[in-house]
């Protein structure tokens, strides 16, 4: 009997090793660093000091901060736009509905730092920056978007609502085509509104996508680095120096990786409690 | 050769959400060389695991299976000499017809001009010579279904099992088919064993039928035995259609005694039922055991009724009349002669000599001694 | 939900476009804004002036990318790693993902579970210990082992191979199996062909994603031959941070494959992953 399980255990080997090796390993690893005064050279033992050290760490809080902000920000706009469009978009033809997929999904196959970039040049500070040229024609004074500490984190807000939405656009239409039509024809016989029909129908049964795209969300939002890496480098004056770009900094700028990896261990512990909470709240027993 | 035998055999599962769950309990029989046995039963009652026993794509949990006297508990399916009709055809998508006939004899390493050989005699029998070069999507249902059929037939196995095989056809193609295979088996000389939930597919394919429910075997014997001579209630119930009718009564040693009839019982029956005086028995009536007063000549010895009628339903060659008895439900069939009008008191005769008692205990059928 | 054609339904059909096409242009004007500014010649964009159209359509800012940068080089690195990434997922993924759905072995779904709880961890946590491993244990610094082989097979793909998986049906794998084909011949002529659909979903999307990846290859490249073309483009951002012609000379090459690959296999993008499973 034992011989036919050999092949199941090739099967899964490369996943299980990978997961040995750069993911388990890593955790232990990590966890007792975080307990370390660990630099290249040399690690002591410190006990809980990095943790003790991040918490009441003015600068770790502020990133919490900003993270949160950033988070609060960006995570439950982003879905609204992505629901109203795919509103919008459920209601077209089939061909107008493949050509707004297409149009609103273009942007998610470039890279971050094309759009880092770019984004780079549109909110040059100068008055032929994009942005301020525009702004320049309603009449509204030059602003310096990344530079200022006021619109710093904004401007970083700003990118991703005209970002793509087009992956949760397609999940939110997949979910509408499953919902079944019969839903809405016996709403219509109980002569029910659009409004109605969208709160008490489409929204309940979009609830599950709705969580997804809330949880995933939070969680990517939660490690944000390139944008303020390649922007703002956490700047200026610490206005947008998130929770993941303080990690990095302590990592591989101060080569604290104990400090760091307390704060990484911080980070999963508030990552995993969002988490939780919007389960708690968020799910739903609908099934379709 | 193909004679299967179970000894005992057990099967079990563990279900997250019933614990274990028995799926066939402590099942023995022998299927001969070259016979056609059907395995019937509802959803669930296990034939369809026993199927799969047999093959070796799942393992009892105690018990011997043997093939040709040869235990093979441990032996994997392509050591059994098998092959299989799948209820979902289980053809491979990517593969032409021929390549999914001849994918079992190229893994057995088989010569080339062989394979060739064997699946164009498999194919002319089941006449697909034509679609050989197709891919499984460019093919009817009942296409599909000879291919898969013949794909089982090109090895030329020693036991053929069929799981539900026409269970995916409509009822025109299913009643060809079941000819056909009749026909098939005819011609092989190969055992085959055919599970289906379906009564009339065992009844009309099976040379002999083993009746399942909750895992336990119930009756396996000869079409006309099974439907005549049932062992319990629960086969008395499944075979035959419409459904048997029945209702507790009681013996007083004379009569039998219910709230809408009662009758003297003959005395060829008496010492059938003599350990039952004054007991309650189940009274079983095939509905074609039913006839209608006023154009039946009567034996004298039948039950006769005047129940209110409730539906007549008009099938052509015969009517089906629904009344109560007894406060149970019950359908008579009657000749389309018959001039049974719903709403009305009708007279109807029963049979009581083609009646079935059974035990109002344990369902089995009294059979006296 | 459906629109009649009356006067009402026809003014809500307009709304309802206009309000699209508006945010289409929104979405799409950085795009456009990379292409126009790496076509305007470089005066021009050094004076700062840019225009909504090439007035003078001209090559100079990739002239003065190719020139200030080893980009050949990054393109060929980012292409062998993203390939190397995709090729070893279809195969890894789709085999683990065969196991995980359709074969029975101890310790199975407990492997899968502790598999995918860890999905949710943020990647920091990993990162450290991950990066001295790599580079001081292992020595694998500057090395396209270091780039590929973390992940040969994601633990996301394994997920989505597993749930592609699970809806064929098993009597395939018990036909094959009653017609003598080996466990491994099973996977490989019964389960690999009839999953490509599947895996050119998951092929799709591994390439887009590691072919844009920034993070890893920025820490574990030190020589300038060794970077990516993300890597590559964003340490031109910081080397010649006011040529903007050149840098978005480089966000558009950077970005032509994907897109090319979008356009090209439009349906697979657009029929998207649904949560918990690929849509077949």
């Amino acid at each position: 009997m034992k011989r036919e399980y050999t092949w199941c255990y090739i099967f899964i080997a490369m996943p299980v090793l990978l997961f040995l090796a750069f993911t388990l390993y890593p955790i232990v690893s990590a966890f007792i660093m975080s307990f370390q005064y660990y630099s290249v050279l040399e690690s002591t033992w410190v006990g809980l000091d990095n943790y003790k050290y991040a918490l009441t760490d003015p600068v770790f809080w502020r990133s919490m901060r900003v993270t949160l902000v950033y988070t609060v920000g960006t995570v439950p706009v982003n879905v609204l736009i992505s629901l109203g469009l795919a509103y919008l978009v459920f209601q077209l033809r089939e061909r107008a509905r493949t050509f707004f997929k297409a149009a609103l999904y273009l942007p998610a196959v470039t890279s971050g730092v094309t759009m880092s970039l770019v984004w780079l040049w549109i909110l040059d500070p100068t008055p032929s920056g994009l942005l301020n040229q525009a702004l320049g024609w309603f009449g509204i004074d030059n602003v310096i978007w990344l530079g200022s500490s006021k619109t710093a984190l904004l401007s970083l807000m700003l990118m991703t609502y005209f970002g793509s939405h087009g992956p949760a656009l397609i999940l939110y239409l997949s979910a509408m085509g499953g919902i079944p039509k019969s839903l809405y024809e016996a709403a219509d016989v109980d002569a029910a509104s659009n409004w109605s029909k969208l709160r008490n129908i489409t929204w309940p049964l979009l609830k599950p996508t709705t969580l997804y795209l809330l949880v995933t969300g939070v969680i990517s939002s939660f490690q944000v680095f390139m944008n303020v890496y390649l922007m703002t480098q956490g700047g200026p004056n610490f206005a947008t120096s998130t929770i993941a770009y303080l990690i990095y900094q302590n990592a591989f700028r101060y080569f604290d990786f104990g400090l760091a990896s307390a704060m990484s261990f911080l980070l999963a512990v508030v990552i995993v409690a969002v988490s939780a909470i919007q389960f708690k709240y968020m799910s739903t027993d609908v099934e379709y | 050769m193909g004679q299967i035998v179970f000894e005992n055999v057990t099967k079990e599962f563990r279900d997250e959400k019933r614990g274990v769950v028995v799926a066939v309990n402590n099942a023995s029989f022998t299927i001969e060389d070259k016979e056609f046995v059907a395995i019937v039963g509802p959803s669930g009652c296990g034939k369809t695991t026993s199927l799969r026993m047999i093959a070796g794509l799942e393992r009892q949990t105690r018990g011997d299976i043997k093939i040709d006297g040869r235990i093979v508990n441990d032996l994997r399916p392509k050591d059994r000499d098998i092959a299989m009709v799948f209820q979902d055809y289980a053809l491979y998508p990517h593969m032409t017809v021929y390549e999914n006939m001849s994918f079992g004899l190229r893994n057995l390493k088989f010569p080339k001009a062989e394979i060739d050989e064997k699946v164009h005699e498999a194919a002319r029998i089941m006449g697909i010579e034509q679609l050989l070069d197709r891919k499984p999507r460019e093919l009817s249902g009942g296409q599909r279904q000879r291919v898969a059929v013949g794909r089982a037939i090109v090895r030329q196995p020693r036991v053929f099992l069929f799981d539900e095989p026409l269970s995916n056809l409509d009822a025109k193609l299913r009643i060809q088919m079941r000819v056909e295979l009749a026909e098939l088996h005819k011609r092989l000389q190969t055992t085959i064993v055919y599970v289906t939930h379906d009564q009339v597919e065992a009844m009309t394919l099976g040379e002999r039928i083993i009746v399942m429910n909750d895992g336990i075997i119930q009756q396996i014997a000869p079409p006309d035995e099974l439907y005549k001579r049932p062992r319990n209630m629960f086969v008395a119930g499944f075979i035959g259609a419409p459904t048997i009718n029945t209702t507790t009564v009681k013996y007083d040693g004379k009569a039998i005694v219910s709230p809408d009839f009662t009758v003297e019982v003959p005395e060829a029956l008496k010492g059938r039922l003599s350990s039952y005086v004054d007991r309650e028995i189940v009274l079983g009536i095939r509905p074609e055991d039913i006839h209608d007063a006023n154009i039946t000549r009567l034996k004298g010895e039948e039950a006769m009724i005047s129940p209110r009628v409730r539906v007549v339903e008009y099938l052509g060659s015969q009517k089906l009349a629904y009344f109560d008895l007894n406060g149970k439900p019950f359908t008579a069939q009657l000749p389309s002669s018959s001039r049974i009008e719903p709403n009305a008191d009708w007279a109807l005769a029963v049979d009581l000599a083609a009646a079935l008692f059974f035990d109002a205990e344990n369902g089995w059928s009294i059979v006296g001694n | 939900m459906d629109v009649r054609s009356n006067a009402a339904g026809k003014v809500r059909i307009v709304v309802i476009y206009a309000v699209l096409l508006i945010w289409v242009a929104f979405t799409i004007i950085p795009l456009y804004w990379m292409l126009v500014t790496s076509l305007t010649d470089a005066t021009m964009s050094a004076t700062l002036s840019p225009s909504w159209f090439p007035l003078k359509p001209s090559l100079a800012p990739y002239a003065r990318f190719l020139g200030k940068s080893q980009a050949p080089r990054w393109l060929l690195n980012s292409a062998i790693v993203a390939c190397a990434i995709t090729l070893g997922n279809v195969i890894f993924s789709s085999m683990a993902g065969y196991a995980f759905a359709k074969l029975r072995f101890p310790g199975r779904d407990a492997i899968f579970w502790i598999l995918l709880s860890t999905m949710m961890l943020p990647y920091h946590v990993t990162l450290i210990p991950t990066y001295i491993l790599v580079i001081n244990k292992l020595g694998m610094g500057d090395t396209y082992t270091a780039l590929i082989v973390p992940f040969l097979c994601t633990v996301s793909n394994t997920f989505l191979m597993k749930q592609y998986m699970s809806t064929l049906p098993s009597t395939l794998i018990e036909a094959a199996r009653i017609d003598a084909c080996t466990e491994f011949g099973i996977y490989r002529k019964i389960i690999f062909p009839i999953a490509k659909p599947g895996l050119a979903v998951v092929a799709i999307f591994t390439f887009v994603s590691y072919w844009n990846q920034f993070f890893w290859p920025f820490l574990v490249t030190s020589s300038n031959s060794m970077r990516t073309v993300q890597v590559g483009l964003a340490s031109f951002r910081f080397a010649e941070a006011t040529d903007f012609g050149a840098m978005m000379a480089g966000a558009v090459l950077a970005s032509l494959p994907v897109v090319a690959l979008f356009f090209s296999l439009q349906k697979y993008f657009l029929q998207g992953i649904t949560v918990g499973a690929l849509k077949g």
